[in-house]
């Protein structure tokens, strides 16, 4: 399993929020697909369904967008950050095996991952 | 819950069954004949019988039908004290739900019930099964594919949980997703979890939410999937993950249909219906202490297998032009083709990945052949291509031991591997000319060969003027 990392916006919040992860030893070989970039760009080309993609929406504009790659999305895992502000139930239209929110510990997501790459 | 009646000459099971029922909530009342049984079910209002065969006044097989027509018109399970064939045909044949030999009647009671009164409740509400199947991304009309889509449809019509099980990669999700949009429940929401992804510490929390303050970090009240999946189904994924701690926990959740945050005092209730996969043998984690088999029963009122596609190799052509037209549209790139061999050689692969493998080969192929317009078993991992090749080398009869060149053929000396390698190359070179009609630069594409090396090999084995 590979793991990706995609979100619409080069917003301070994304990018801070990108670093953190980045941080995480879990995560160390995540390939970061270009903003505004999913589909198609040549990073893309390397996503094998079952895979995992990192998705970031801090604002509802960001998950809409998402959103239209909805069925894209469908052959690979998603972990999906949100912040308060976007509709979680909304969130859950991509089918996202974790929703987690931007305020909440990010060992949740290390966790996750830890296990689904365990259990691959 | 519900009410049985049970028709048994032998006092002791009577009272072992009725213990039984009542500790699961159900009410049990009995007789020891046939007469005074169906007295007592014809005034009564009960949903199931169990009904012995050998009774003092009769044979129960006999009476099958008559307690089956009572106004209530009770679901029959049929007890017997020694099983046989014939009495298991005639039982079915005669509209039992199910057949149960006594030494096994106090441990598979649970289950038989369970599925019957599921049954009951349905066939009360008169679901109907979908005459035409929202089937979305599964492609096939293969035999094993079409029963697994009868089961799909079945398990649509009705509101049972549902088991689904099946090697990783058999497209278990879809399938589940594919009951849930032909149920009546499809207009509510579908919600996966994915119970191998999810550490215990979590676990709780995600399927139940939380409240403020329930734990450190807890700061607003959070919903779970729980709740989201209300009025919807909840999608158990890889369900025989899930800890011993949890299994009883969630037990409880169907059970009661409802569930309490964590960290709130309060019950919510919840109607949701629940489809799990698994691609581990539930049964053998039951034995070995590592799933409740109360929770099976609860989560296998219907079950069905996803056919491996080494059972579906005749939908391997459909599925690939899917999976390549689906890859290069994301891609943004022209649909590809795909030639003959391509397709044989993809049937001639077993597959241990299923369907996940299909796709994941075939993003492979189209990553590492982004300008050929058509795709040729060349752009196949190298793994395809030595099988194929393996398997044409066992067939021939060079090596048959059964043929009967046998003898002769072992005196005969193979190529070496330069001449060998060299046939080869100019058997591809001359196909790959005619099928581009002397096109070097589309040569150039589908072959990935540079310009100056296709010229260098035409050259060496003489096709510049055949081509």
């Amino acid at each position: 399993m590979h793991i990706f990392f995609y979100t619409g916006s080069n917003s301070k919040a994304a990018v801070s929020y990108l670093k953190q992860l980045q941080n995480l030893s879990v995560l160390d070989a995540m390939t970061i697909l270009h903003t505004k970039k999913l589909f198609p760009s040549q990073l893309a080309l390397k996503l094998r369904s079952g895979d995992l993609i990192i998705l970031v929406a801090f604002k509802s504009s960001d998950l809409d967008e998402l959103l239209t790659f909805r069925s894209e999305f469908s052959d690979f895992r998603i972990i999906l950050i949100i912040s308060d502000n976007v509709d979680s139930r909304k969130a859950h239209l991509l089918h996202p095996r974790l929703i987690t929110f931007q305020e909440d510990s990010i060992v949740k997501i290390e966790s996750v991952v830890q296990k689904m790459l365990n259990s691959n | 819950m519900a009410d049985i009646f049970v028709v048994d000459d032998d006092l002791v099971l009577q009272e072992m069954l009725v213990s039984r029922l009542e500790r699961s909530g159900h009410s049990a009342n009995c007789a020891s004949t046939l007469e005074e049984g169906l007295k007592a079910v014809i005034k009564g209002e009960y949903d199931v019988i169990l009904l012995d065969v050998q009774l003092p006044d009769g044979n129960g097989l006999e009476y099958l039908q008559r307690f089956k027509t009572v106004p209530s018109a009770p679901e029959v399970i049929i007890i017997t004290g020694k099983g046989d064939e014939h009495g298991a045909e005639k039982a079915i044949t005669s509209g039992a739900w199910s057949y149960i030999e006594k030494p096994d009647v106090i441990r598979e009671l649970l289950l038989h019930l369970t599925r019957a009164l599921q049954y009951r409740e349905e066939k009360i509400k008169g679901y109907k099964i979908p005459l035409v199947l929202k089937r979305d991304a599964i492609f096939g009309n293969s035999t094993p594919l079409t029963k697994c889509l009868d089961q799909v449809a079945q398990a649509a019509s009705s509101d049972a949980s549902v088991l689904i099980t099946g090697e990783t990669g058999t497209g278990k999700e879809l399938f589940a997703r594919a009951i849930h949009e032909n149920s009546r429940r499809a207009g509510r929401e579908f919600i996966t979890v994915d119970c191998a992804a999810l550490p215990e510490t979590l676990i709780e929390s995600i399927l139940f939410g939380h409240v403020s303050g329930a734990f450190t970090g807890a700061v607003n009240d959070q919903e779970g999937l729980i709740s989201l999946a209300d009025g919807g189904t909840l999608f158990l994924d890889e369900v025989g993950e899930l800890s011993l701690n949890i299994q009883k926990t969630f037990l409880r959740v169907l059970q009661e249909q409802s569930f309490r945050p964590v960290g709130s005092t309060f019950e919510k209730q919840c109607d949701f219906r629940i489809v799990a996969a698994t691609n581990s043998d539930v049964e053998k984690c039951i034995g070995q202490g590592t799933f409740r088999s109360d929770l099976l029963y609860r989560l296998k009122a219907f079950s069905f297998t996803a056919p491996p596609l080494r059972e579906r190799k005749e939908d391997i052509k459909l599925l690939a032009t899917y999976f390549l037209g689906q890859v290069c549209e994301r891609s943004d790139m022209q649909c590809k083709g795909i030639d003959r061999d391509f397709v044989e050689h993809l049937t001639g692969y077993n597959w241990p990945g299923n369907i996940r493998e299909l796709k994941q080969t075939l993003e492979q192929v189209v990553a590492s052949a982004v300008e050929a317009p058509t795709l040729f078993a060349y752009h196949l991992p190298e793994h395809f291509r030595i099988r194929q090749a393996q398997v044409a080398v066992q067939s021939s009869p060079i090596t048959a031991t059964s043929s009967p060149l046998t003898l002769e053929s072992k005196r005969i000396s193979p190529l070496s591997w330069v001449d060998s390698k060299n046939n080869h190359e100019q058997k591809y070179i001359h196909d790959l000319m005619l099928y581009t009609k002397g096109n070097v630069k589309l040569a150039c594409q589908v072959s990935q060969l540079s310009r100056a090396r296709l010229y260098q090999l035409r050259e060496k084995y003489g096709l510049i003027q055949s081509s």
